[in-house]
């Protein structure tokens, strides 16, 4: 048998150990802190997507495009621990072209957008097309998150 | 450095093209629908191609996405960008004649009025 320290089945991310993901959380200490000890399962997808966006190249999308800076991705995920409940779908991860990243739900009536450049820099975009008569919201936000309850809220129950 | 003055000799019909990378592409289960993210429609001076000066040099919009494997191509009429006080200004570049730049902020609600306002030229098939 293992030693108890080693005993514990591993995640299946934990199984992806190439030189490159060696290389990566290396290189990005931030991120590969939430690596080494995840609580959610969604917390390892989005790491993961924000790693790849933290690595992409200037100019990525064919034109003049910047990298999402690290900082950027580790506010995005600060936001989401905040906010995210057990049952909350994950959001699509998209590089912007202003640099930063989007994550954006567009589901079960709800339009939901979170655009985050720098740490306390980031827009929201929401729009409830249930609620009747309702116009989209968008706002500019530093580290106020509480105008993501209700729409997370809607997300997480409808 | 001149301003950056809206050219008026674009028409406000005319189509300007813009690239989207196929992780720009989202679903939306709302609309049922693959379109572009808002997130590519973010950068303060967005490139895109005007589709009368690549006619006026025998060019079309295949010219937009040569040397660009994978990408979508995304139409946004001049007159889209110019209802959100948005400047569109030629810029051409070196084996470029159309290429063309839409200035200004677009805060989340302009960046999603041009999703609104755009149509698919070309668009990849999924994986």
């Amino acid at each position: 048998m293992a030693p108890a320290s080693t005993a514990r089945s591993l995640p299946s991310y934990e199984m992806d150990t190439s030189a490159t993901e060696t290389a990566r959380r290396a290189n990005f200490p931030n991120f590969s802190s939430h690596y080494d000890a995840p609580e959610r399962k969604w917390e390892v997808e989005l790491v993961r997507a924000l790693v790849r966006l933290a690595n992409l190249p200037p100019g990525w999308d064919s034109y003049n495009a910047p990298p999402m800076s690290r900082d950027a991705g580790h506010f995005a995920l600060e936001i989401l621990q905040a906010v995210m409940h057990p049952r909350t779908p994950l959001p699509q991860v998209v590089p912007s072209a202003a640099g930063g990243v989007q994550l954006e739900w567009h589901e079960k009536g709800v339009d939901l957008e979170l655009h985050i450049t720098a740490p306390y820099q980031w827009e929201l975009w929401f729009w409830d097309h249930q609620e009747p008569a309702s116009e989209p919201v968008s706002l500019e936000l530093t580290d106020n998150f509480s105008a993501l309850k209700r729409p997370i809220s809607l997300l997480t129950t409808r | 450095m001149p301003p950056d003055v809206d050219d008026e000799s674009i028409a406000d019909d005319a189509g300007l093209l813009r690239r989207i990378r196929p992780d720009q592409i989202i679903d939306d289960q709302n609309l049922r629908t693959r379109r572009p993210s808002s997130a590519a429609f973010k950068d303060p001076a967005m490139s895109v191609d005007a589709e009368p000066i690549l006619h006026r040099h025998g060019l079309d919009w295949t010219f937009s996405l040569q040397g660009h494997s994978g990408y979508s191509l995304a139409r946004i009429s001049a007159g889209a960008a110019r209802a959100k006080a948005l400047a569109v200004v030629c810029k051409p570049e070196p084996g470029n004649p159309a290429h063309t730049e839409v200035i200004g902020k677009k805060t989340q609600g302009i960046a999603n009025h041009l999703v609104a306002a755009s149509t698919w030229v070309h668009l990849e098939s999924q994986g």
